[in-house]
This record gives C-alpha cells, structure tokens and sequence, in this order.
C-alpha cells in the first residue's frame, strides 16, 4: 500500500464542501486548520505514516515544527526519506516509536494531531493520556478517523467490522462516542466529536489500480484489499479537544 | 440492452448482472486484454460492429476514476462503503 497511495496513507480525505474537488495536500492543509495549527505551532504527528501530511503542513505554515511518530520501520525509513529530500530535516523530525509511550518532555507541544490513526492503539485512554502529558496546558488535540456506528449492529454488520478491522491491523474501531468519552477521560476539556459530511475516497480507490492505455488493472494493493472489501458500517469523522 | 444508469444504456443486461456480482468479471471488463474474453464468456455470437460498440462504452467506464467506475456499479448494487 505505501508504494500504491503515495505520501499519504489516509483513506478518507476531507473536503470543505459537498462539491469540492480534493487531493491530500488540499485536505491536509485543511485538517490542519481544523486542528488549530496556526505558524510557529509545534506539532505531533502521531501516526505520522511516510510523512506526507508532515511536509504537506509545514510548507503551509511557517516556522511550524513537527515531530512525526511511528511504529513502522518502514514508514519510518520512507518518511526520513521524503522528508530529506523535501529539504525539511530542519523542521520534521521522524521518530521510530510506540505512541503511547512518547519519547518526549512533558508539556513540549502545541498542537497532537491523529490523522486515521487510533484504530491501531491498544487502549485509547491510555493514549489520550500520553498526549496529554505532551501538550502544553491549552494545547490542542486532533483526531480523525472512521469511526464504527453507535448504536447495535446486526450479524452482518459484525461480521463486515471485523473483516474490516483484520485488513487495516486494528485492534477495535471505535465508536466517535467512545472515542469522545475516552478523550475526556484522559482530561482533555472543550471536546467536539461530529461526523464529517465531504469526504472524498477517490485518492484511496485510485491507489488500488495501476492504469494504462487499455483500462484499469488491480495492483498488489488491490488485490489485498478489495477482494477482502467488508462494506463496514462506519463513517468519517473528528474530535477536537484542549488539554 | 440494459436499461440502467447511462453509461449501462448500451452494455448488455446480462453483462452488466454478472459485473454486479462478481468482481473479477467487473477487472476483466475494465481493461481490453482481458475484456473480450469476459464479453464471449456471456455473448459469444455479439457481431463485430456490437463489439466495437461495447468496447467504447466500457472504455468511457475504464477511463472514470476507479471509485466512479465502481460507483457505477454500486448503483446496481455492487460498491464499496461510501
């Protein structure tokens, strides 16, 4: 998948509105608004895939500084790689490490963003925790993701979540209450869960196909996935909170 | 002839139901190497002239994003979450 989606590896992009066009730049620009990144802001990126948000942000902000988290050593390699050779060594440091336990002072940061990210912590208080131990009071957090429904599923619907969960390595997708209930657990005051309305999937499909004059073929990221495709009964949404 | 969404106007009604069940049909008849072959699959007496016609329509759905091709589909029941 990382050769397949490019330099970032969110599913869903969010947009402004219902009729505009996107592209991962765009949407992360604009989830970086949403997070409160304003210039000179100092970030975590936790989750920080191969890097692309990171670059992304830091060209639109000036003087932002990001310090990107990831348990992958691959993404890890991948995102120093994009990263030197955006010529932004001096501002996106990429660090190999488990994100719920941070390898940073307290109190360091301004803003925590988890761009599609939760799904793979363990325990979400516990993580919420953590980047709270790193906010400065007042900091922001930023979570987006795809949430699973509230409320009971059926058998199918189960069934689809897990599948669904198997293929992206998640241990259980949250609801966006629990998620919400999780982030005011950990401490965080002022918080804001809703679902997105404009989401755009086409960078995600786009990534499952290679493309030539005669039409479309699956590649290897295809392959895995669609055939595996679960339709699992979640959406896109955020959750804004201050530490 | 389907009577379906537009793009579907000129494709086969029971090429446009095996794509909805099956995904694999619905790869081989968005590329040309292995389109043809899927098409004699279903109709295998279609003349030349209905072939080219064919051909030109699952090209337009070949050329839309993945996900609006598969969109297509989805609106005969057969898509991803979105």
């Amino acid at each position: 998948m990382v050769e397949s989606a490019g330099t970032t590896l969110q599913s869903g992009l969010f947009k402004q509105t219902a009729t505009a066009g996107t592209d991962p730049e765009t949407s992360t620009r604009y989830l970086a608004e949403l997070a409160g990144i304003t210039p000179g802001s100092h970030v975590l990126d936790a989750g920080c895939g191969v890097g692309g948000p990171a670059v992304t942000i830091v060209r639109a902000f000036p003087d932002v500084v990001i310090d990107g988290v990831t348990i992958s050593e691959v993404q890890a390699r991948m995102a120093r790689r994009l990263v030197t050779e955006a010529g932004l060594a001096n501002r996106i440091r990429v660090h190999l490490a488990d994100f719920h336990r941070l390898p940073f002072r307290a109190e360091l940061f301004d803003v925590v963003v988890y761009f599609e990210a939760i799904g793979h912590s363990w325990d979400r208080v516990a993580l919420f925790r953590e980047s709270a131990r790193v906010l400065r009071p007042g900091g922001r957090l930023y979570v987006k993701d795809l949430f699973r429904w509230e409320g009971p599923l059926t058998d199918s619907q189960r069934r689809s979540m897990k599948s669904f969960d198997e293929v992206w390595a998640i241990s259980s997708s949250p609801t966006l209450s629990e998620t919400e209930q999780a982030i005011r657990i950990a401490g965080f005051c002022d918080v804001e869960a809703r679902e997105h309305p404009y989401i755009d999937l086409r960078h995600f499909f786009e990534s499952m196909v290679s493309r030539d004059a005669a039409g479309i073929r699956l590649n290897d990221f295809g392959e895995a996935f669609l055939r595996f495709y679960p339709n699992p009964p979640a959406s896109f949404g955020d959750v804004k909170a201050t530490r | 002839m389907s009577e379906g969404p537009e793009y579907f106007a000129n494709i086969q009604e029971e090429l446009v139901r095996r794509a909805r069940g099956d995904l694999d049909f619905t790869l081989r008849l968005l590329h040309r190497e292995s389109r043809e072959d899927a098409i004699r699959e279903v109709h295998p007496k279609l003349s030349g002239n209905q072939l080219s016609e064919l051909h030109a329509r699952l090209d337009d759905v070949a050329n839309m994003s993945f996900q609006d091709a598969l969109e297509r589909f989805r609106d005969l029941n057969f898509g991803p979450f979105i």
